[in-house]
C-alpha cells in the first residue's frame, strides 16, 4: 500500500470521528515500516484543521471531542512505535493539565488538551480530581514547561492557588509557567492567585500557552 | 415538496370539548336569530336563494343550521398553496405551522426608534430580509403601507410587485379598495398563485367591498383568508368566550357565502382579535387576552378542520426593539402555535400597527424557530431512548459527547438562535458586551451585503410596470 494512502487514511478517519478506521491505519502504517512521525503528523494535521472549524464556529463540541478519540486511537499505537524506535517526537513544549482536586468537570479541560495536542505541544493529561501534589510531580516528572489547571466550581478554585504554593515550596515556580482556566475562574481570581495567565475559551488557551512558552 | 415548516406533536386544550361545542352552538345561535349584516345587494339576493332569511332594510342574514354546517363540511381541510420556487410551497392545514410576518404603517430610525416614512429602498431591503428569515415561510400584506411618495391607494399594488421581484416565497395579499383587480392581473402575468385577504367589520358585518373582493377572490381561483377582527369590550364583547362567537359567526357567514359561490374553494380562516385597551381605545396588542382569544378560537375551529391563522401575534405594545416587544411576542407565537394555528404572523412589527422594521424580524425569526422546536416535540423511538447507549456510557467517567448517537441527534434536538448570544461571560465582556439587538443589526448588514437577487425577468418586470400604470390611472381617475 502507497505511503500516501495510509497518510490519507488516517487523517480521513479523524475527519470521520472512526476510531477503529485512524487504529487500523495506524496499524497500517507501522506493518508498512512508515516513519510513525510522520503518520502521527497527518493524526496532528487533521485534529488541527478540526481544532480550526471548532475555533471559527463551524464545528461543535461533539465533532471535536469525536475527532480526538479518533485521533487517539490512532496516535496510541504509533507513539508505542516511537517509544521502541528511534524516533524522537518534537513539539512545541510539555504541558501537564489537569482539573483540580474535587472538582471531575473535564469537558473544558479536555477541549484544552485537544486543541493543544493539535498545536503541536505534548501533553500529559493527568484527568480530574487531581491533588495539587500530584500536579507538581508530573511537572517534574515530565519536565513541564507549562502546567494548566481547570476549575469549574467555585467551590475547587481555591485547589488552583493551592498548587502554585506547592510549585514554590518545590522549587520550580520560575521554570513553570501556570494558566488556569474553568467555569469558575476570572482573570481577577487568575492575578489574585498569581497565576501567569488565564484564558476563558479552550482556542485562546492555545494562544495563551505558545505566548508564555515563546513558541 | 412543500416547505417543511414545522409539525405539531402536542395541543393546548383550554377547554373540554362540551365547552368549546356550547361556542359553535352559540355562533349558531348568533347566525340564526340575530344574523350577519351584508351590505351588499348581491349577497343578500344570493344568500336568499341559498335559503337563509333577509331583511333588506337592516341587511341583515340569518342562516339556517344545515346551510351552515353543509358548507362547513364542503371546505377544504387542507391544500397546497403555491409558490413562485415549488420549494417554497405551503401545504396548508393539518398540524403544520408556516410564518408569516406583520407589518407597520412606517419603518423606524434603528438609533432613535422613531418612526420614518419608508423609502423604496427599505422596503426592497424588508423584503430581502424576508426572503433571507429561514422561519418566515410566505411573505403577507405590505410590510409597509407605502413609500416616498407613492399614493396609499397604491400601497397595495405596488408592494405586491415587489414582493414578486425580490422573494420567491408565497404571498398572501390584502384586498382592499380595489387593488386585486391589480394584483390580480399581476400574479397571472407572472403565473403565480396568491392568496386574496378580507376582513369584517365586527361586530357582525361584511361591507360591500368585502363581499365584491370575495368575489373577485373566487372568480380568480385563489384562496381566500377571511380575517376578524373584534376588539374585546369595543367590537366584540369583553369576554374572550362572547368575543369568539362574534369572530366565528362572522367567519362562517362567510363561509357560507363562498361555498355556495364555489364548493370546495379553498378558504383559511384569519384571527385577529385583542382586548380593547380601555384608556385610550385603541388595540391592547401583546395582551395576554390576545392569546387566549386566539386558543379559544383556535381549538374551536380545529374541530371544524378549516386551515387557520392568528394575526395579533405579529403586532405588541412595545414602542421599539425591547424587552417588551419580545415577551410579547414570545408568549402570543407559543400559546398560538401550541392551540393550532396553521400560519401565525409574527416577525416584523415594531409597535402595534404602526411600525416595523427587518431587524425585529431577524430576532422573531429566533422565536419562531424556538417555538417551532418546541411544538415539534419528541420522537419517541428506540434510537431516542437511548438505553443501549445509557448502558454503554455507564456512569462516569462515561460521557455521551463522542458518541454517534450525540453527532446525530444533538442539532434536531436544540434550536440555537442566530441573535442569541451563548458566549460564556468573560467572552461576551471581552467581545463587546453584544446583545441580541447587535447580532440582528450585523445580520441585517450581513443579509444586506449578499448580491442581490431578482426573481423576476425583465419582461415580468414590463409587465408589472405596465400594471401599475394602469392602476395609478385607475385610482388617479377615481380621485
Amino acid at each position: 500500500m502507497e505511503a500516501s494512502e495510509i497518510l490519507h487514511g488516517l487523517g480521513q478517519a479523524v475527519f470521520d470521528y472512526d476510531p477503529e478506521a485512524a487504529a487500523n491505519w495506524a496499524r497500517q502504517a507501522v506493518a508498512a515500516k512508515l516513519d510513525p512521525l510522520v503518520a502521527l503528523a497527518a493524526l496532528t494535521d487533521a485534529i488541527r484543521e478540526v481544532g480550526d472549524g471548532f475555533a471559527c464556529g463551524e464545528l461543535w463540541l461533539p465533532d471535536l471531542i469525536a475527532a480526538s478519540e479518533a485521533m487517539t486511537a490512532g496516535t496510541t499505537i504509533l507513539e508505542a512505535e516511537i517509544a521502541q524506535g528511534s524516533a524522537q517526537q518534537t513539539g512545541l513544549g510539555v504541558v501537564v493539565i489537569g482539573t483540580v482536586f474535587g472538582d471531575i468537570h473535564d469537558i473544558g479541560k479536555n477541549m484544552v488538551v485537544i486543541l493543544l495536542r493539535a498545536a503541536g505541544f505534548s501533553v500529559h493529561d493527568l484527568g480530574i480530581n487531581i491533588r495539587a501534589e500530584a500536579f507538581v510531580d508530573a511537572a517534574i516528572r515530565y519536565n513541564a514547561g507549562l502546567l494548566a489547571l481547570s476549575a469549574l466550581l467555585t467551590t475547587t478554585a481555591p485547589e488552583q492557588k493551592k498548587v502554585i504554593g506547592l510549585l514554590s515550596e518545590a522549587g520550580i515556580r520560575e521554570r513553570v509557567k501556570v494558566i488556569v482556566g474553568g467555569g469558575g475562574i476570572t482573570r481577577g481570581f487568575a492575578d489574585a492567585i498569581g497565576a501567569d495567565g488565564y484564558e476563558p475559551t479552550a482556542p485562546g488557551a492555545v494562544k495563551l500557552a505558545k505566548q508564555l512558552l515563546a513558541v | 415538496m412543500p416547505r417543511q415548516g414545522f409539525t405539531r406533536r402536542t395541543s393546548l386544550q383550554m377547554a373540554p370539548d362540551e365547552q368549546i361545542n356550547s361556542l359553535h352552538e352559540a355562533a349558531l345561535k348568533v347566525l340564526e336569530e340575530t344574523g350577519i349584516r351584508f351590505e351588499d345587494p348581491w349577497a343578500l339576493a344570493f344568500l336568499a336563494r341559498q335559503g337563509c332569511a333577509i331583511d333588506e332594510a337592516s341587511f341583515r342574514v340569518c342562516f339556517p343550521r344545515q346551510l351552515v354546517e353543509s358548507c362547513l363540511a364542503q371546505a377544504p381541510k387542507d391544500f397546497i398553496l403555491t409558490a413562485p420556487n415549488p420549494a417554497n410551497d405551503l401545504l396548508m392545514g393539518g398540524d403544520r405551522l408556516y410564518y408569516s410576518h406583520s407589518s407597520g404603517m412606517q419603518t423606524i430610525d434603528l438609533d432613535t426608534l422613531e418612526p420614518r416614512r419608508p423609502s423604496r429602498s427599505d422596503y426592497v431591503d424588508c423584503i430581502r430580509v424576508l426572503q433571507a428569515l429561514p422561519h418566515l415561510d410566505h411573505l403577507g400584506c405590505y410590510p409597509y403601507f407605502g413609500y416616498d411618495e407613492l399614493p396609499d391607494v397604491m400601497a397595495i399594488p405596488a408592494g405586491v410587485a415587489i414582493h414578486m421581484q425580490y422573494s420567491d416565497k408565497h404571498q398572501m395579499t390584502a384586498c382592499s379598495n380595489d387593488a386585486e383587480l391589480f394584483t390580480f392581473q399581476m400574479a397571472q402575468a407572472l403565473g403565480h398563485e396568491i392568496v386574496g385577504t378580507i376582513g369584517s367589520s365586527p361586530p357582525l358585518t361584511w361591507s360591500s367591498g368585502a363581499v365584491t373582493s370575495a368575489r373577485r377572490i373566487v372568480d380568480a381561483g385563489y384562496a381566500l383568508t377571511t380575517v376578524d377582527g373584534a376588539m374585546m369590550g369595543g367590537t366584540g364583547p369583553a369576554t374572550v368566550p362572547g368575543s369568539v362567537i362574534v369572530s366565528t359567526a362572522e367567519h362562517l357567514a362567510m363561509v357560507v357565502l363562498v361555498q355556495c359561490l364555489r364548493p370546495g374553494h379553498r378558504m383559511l380562516i384569519g384571527h385577529f382579535s385583542a382586548p380593547l385597551n380601555m384608556r385610550t381605545g385603541s388595540p391592547a396588542f401583546g395582551q395576554i387576552g390576545a392569546s387566549l382569544s386566539n386558543a379559544t378560537f383556535n381549538q374551536l375551529w380545529r374541530h371544524y378542520g378549516l386551515p387557520l391563522s392568528n394575526g395579533s401575534p405579529g403586532y405588541v405594545s412595545a414602542k421599539g426593539i425591547e424587552f417588551q416587544a419580545g415577551y410579547e411576542k414570545g408568549i402570543a407565537a407559543i400559546l398560538a402555535a401550541l392551540s393550532g394555528v396553521n400560519s401565525m404572523l409574527l416577525h416584523l412589527g415594531v409597535s402595534s400597527e404602526l411600525s416595523a422594521h427587518p431587524v425585529q424580524a431577524i430576532l422573531d425569526d429566533d422565536i419562531a424557530g424556538m417555538v417551532g422546536r418546541f411544538i415539534s416535540g419528541e420522537e419517541m423511538s428506540q434510537e431516542t431512548l437511548a438505553v443501549e447507549l445509557i448502558q454503554a456510557v455507564g456512569p462516569i467517567p462515561g460521557h455521551y459527547l463522542s458518541r454517534p448517537h450525540t453527532r446525530k441527534w444533538w442539532r434536531k434536538e436544540q434550536f440555537i438562535g442566530a441573535t442569541t448570544d451563548s458566549l460564556t461571560y468573560p467572552e461576551w465582556l471581552e467581545g463587546g458586551k453584544k446583545t441580541a439587538l447587535d447580532y440582528a443589526r450585523a445580520k441585517l448588514t450581513e443579509i444586506l451585503a449578499a448580491p442581490e437577487q431578482r426573481f423576476t425577468t425583465a419582461s415580468q418586470d414590463a409587465d408589472l410596470e405596465r400594471i401599475l400604470a394602469e392602476a395609478s390611472d385607475y385610482f388617479g381617475r377615481r380621485t
